[in-house]
């Protein structure tokens, strides 16, 4: 079989190219951290020179804020409080999301009941739902929790449904031939065949979430990264106001670099 | 009473755009168990709808199709199928766990289909590979898989459309001669779809060949050179490859005209 061995990635990275792909990779995260290092100098330039003003601090000013918000616990109680519902939401709501949106792409029937729902739910945004969901709810964890689920739902079914159509006709014919019931080949091929659709949809989802969270808790809510930009207008609390963006900016980024991580590990072995 | 009985099978498709289309019409063919018959054709004449039917992913619109007696209704894990592309292997297993899948299917343990997997990897040379995913292998590897997976779990027959199309001249030649290999070693009756009028000699024991589409039917089916005549020096080959090259010629022209005659 050397008449056509493969050209496998490990053979491609071989004493020669191993060094250059480490070094390459060096070079990419570098270029990365310069990219944030421009992004707090500008800021920091701007702030210190163009317009210097309380309203805008400076970088280090709300860092040295942030350390005091940390060490009272103010900082740690308020994003545990919105990371928490984000993350209890989302769940439950990907959970709820998938196995709804691979009904939707496998069955006809399914899809005709249930794409009236989703079609029409879909365009009524979040945000227009707090109202109602503090009214049914109250303004504890429950109504931020159904706000999230809410948010998140329906890019996980659309984006499982439309991985579902996308399956290759040959891999469902190869199955059955193989001798997978219809119920094997839902669970063995659909699936897995769609995770790379899933996390995309979750990725989106997760983006939402964030949007979702602060103007739940901007409207009521008594502890939340939200909650802290309130008081922070309210009691005019410039810097506590920064903290709480840069914060928002860190953690969305956080969690979407491990998706995006996530999907790219899988999409390579999820995907012809 | 053959083993598979083609009567009169007849193949339309209904679109709205392009209202009725016949793929297939008046097609007749009988295979006896063990036989490597190739089935040749102009494109368009409705070869792989012919496979679609055998292997039991689509209905006839009239005729019927048997195996063993029994009419075929339905894709069976007796007819294994080895596709044209890779997009039939699940990227999300390993080489060995494709093959495996047909046996995983049925129940078999873990310890037992990890065998015979590896017993068919090691017969289309692809022992070592058996971790790797299908993207880290090579387009011939990706076809030895399907072929592997499809032998796993030891079907009655072996249905292959195009398998080594998309393969470079030197890895298909090699690949022929495996599959000739397998077929000697296993028995098993193949039945195989190509438009290259070598490899049907180089394969088959018997040819068919098809009329060009739409509406394609099986025009001839010849005798194909005995093994030790396969050689493209042989006269017997020589003189099949003339004679069917001149057959589909003839259907390829024919078809133009057909075509050029609805357009005015």
């Amino acid at each position: 079989m050397n008449s056509n061995a493969p050209k496998t990635g490990a053979e491609a990275n071989s004493w020669l190219g191993r060094p250059k792909s480490l070094r390459r990779n060096a070079l990419h995260i570098g270029q990365f951290l310069g990219g944030f290092v421009s992004l707090f100098l500008t800021w920091h330039l701007v702030a210190t020179y163009v317009v210097p003003s309380v309203l805008f601090p400076p970088p280090l000013n709300v860092l040295g804020k942030a350390v005091l918000l940390f060490q009272d616990g103010t900082l740690i109680e308020n994003v545990w409080a919105s990371l928490k519902r984000i993350l209890l939401g989302f769940a439950l709501g990907s959970l709820l999301g998938m196995p709804i949106g691979l009904a939707i792409g496998s069955f006809a029937i399914v899809g005709r009941i249930l794409e009236p729902w989703t079609e029409f739910l879909r365009f009524i945004p979040s945000v227009a739902m707090i109202t109602i969901a503090v009214i049914w709810f109250g303004i504890g964890e429950e109504s931020k929790i159904f706000l999230i689920i809410y948010t998140t739902i329906f890019v996980v079914i659309l984006n499982t449904a439309a991985g579902v159509s996308a399956i290759a006709p040959n891999k469902l014919r190869a199955a059955r031939a193989l001798g997978a019931s219809s119920a094997q080949v839902f669970i063995f091929v659909a699936f897995p065949a769609t995770v790379p659709y899933i996390l995309t949809g979750m990725r989106l989802a997760m983006a939402n979430s964030f949007v979702t969270i602060v103007a739940a808790e901007l409207i009521a809510s008594d502890v939340g990264l939200g909650r802290m930009l309130w008081n922070g207008r309210l009691y005019m609390l410039v810097d506590e106001i920064f903290v709480a963006l840069v914060t928002l900016g860190l953690l969305g980024f956080s969690v979407d670099r491990i998706f995006r991580v996530l999907v790219k590990r899988l999409a390579g072995s999820y995907t012809t | 009473m053959s083993f598979i009985e083609f009567t009169d099978v007849r193949k339309e498709f209904h679109s709205q755009r392009f209202g009725l289309s016949v793929a297939v019409a008046n097609f007749t063919l009988a295979l006896s168990k063990g036989e490597f018959f190739c089935l040749l054709g102009p494109s368009g004449c409705g070869k792989t709808t012919v496979l679609a039917l055998l292997a039991g992913f689509d209905q006839p619109s009239s005729g019927t199709i048997s195996l063993n007696d029994q009419v075929v209704v339905s894709s069976s894990r007796d007819r294994g199928v080895v596709f044209q592309g890779d997009d039939s292997l699940f990227p999300w297993l390993t080489a060995r766990e494709n093959v495996e899948f047909g046996l995983r299917m049925s129940g078999m343990n873990r310890k037992d289909r990890s065998e015979k997997a590896m017993y068919y990897l090691e017969m289309v040379n692809l022992s070592s590979q058996g971790n790797k995913y299908p993207t880290e292998l090579s387009g011939g590897m990706k076809q030895r898989i399907q072929i592997a997976r499809a032998l796993a779990n030891e079907p009655e027959m072996l249905l292959m459309d195009e398998p080594f199309g998309a393969l470079d001249a030197q890895t298909r030649e090699v690949m022929q001669q495996e599959l000739l290999n397998i077929w000697q070693s296993t028995g098993t009756s193949v039945f195989f779809i190509t438009h290259d009028i070598d490899e049907s000699l180089a394969l088959a024991t018997r040819i068919g060949v098809m009329s060009a589409g739409p509406g394609g039917t099986l025009r001839e089916v010849i005798e194909a050179p005995k093994a030790d005549d396969k050689v493209r020096s042989h006269r017997d080959y020589i003189e099949k490859y003339d004679y069917i090259h001149a057959m589909i010629r003839e259907e390829v022209a024919r078809s133009r005209i057909s075509a050029s005659l609805e357009v005015t």
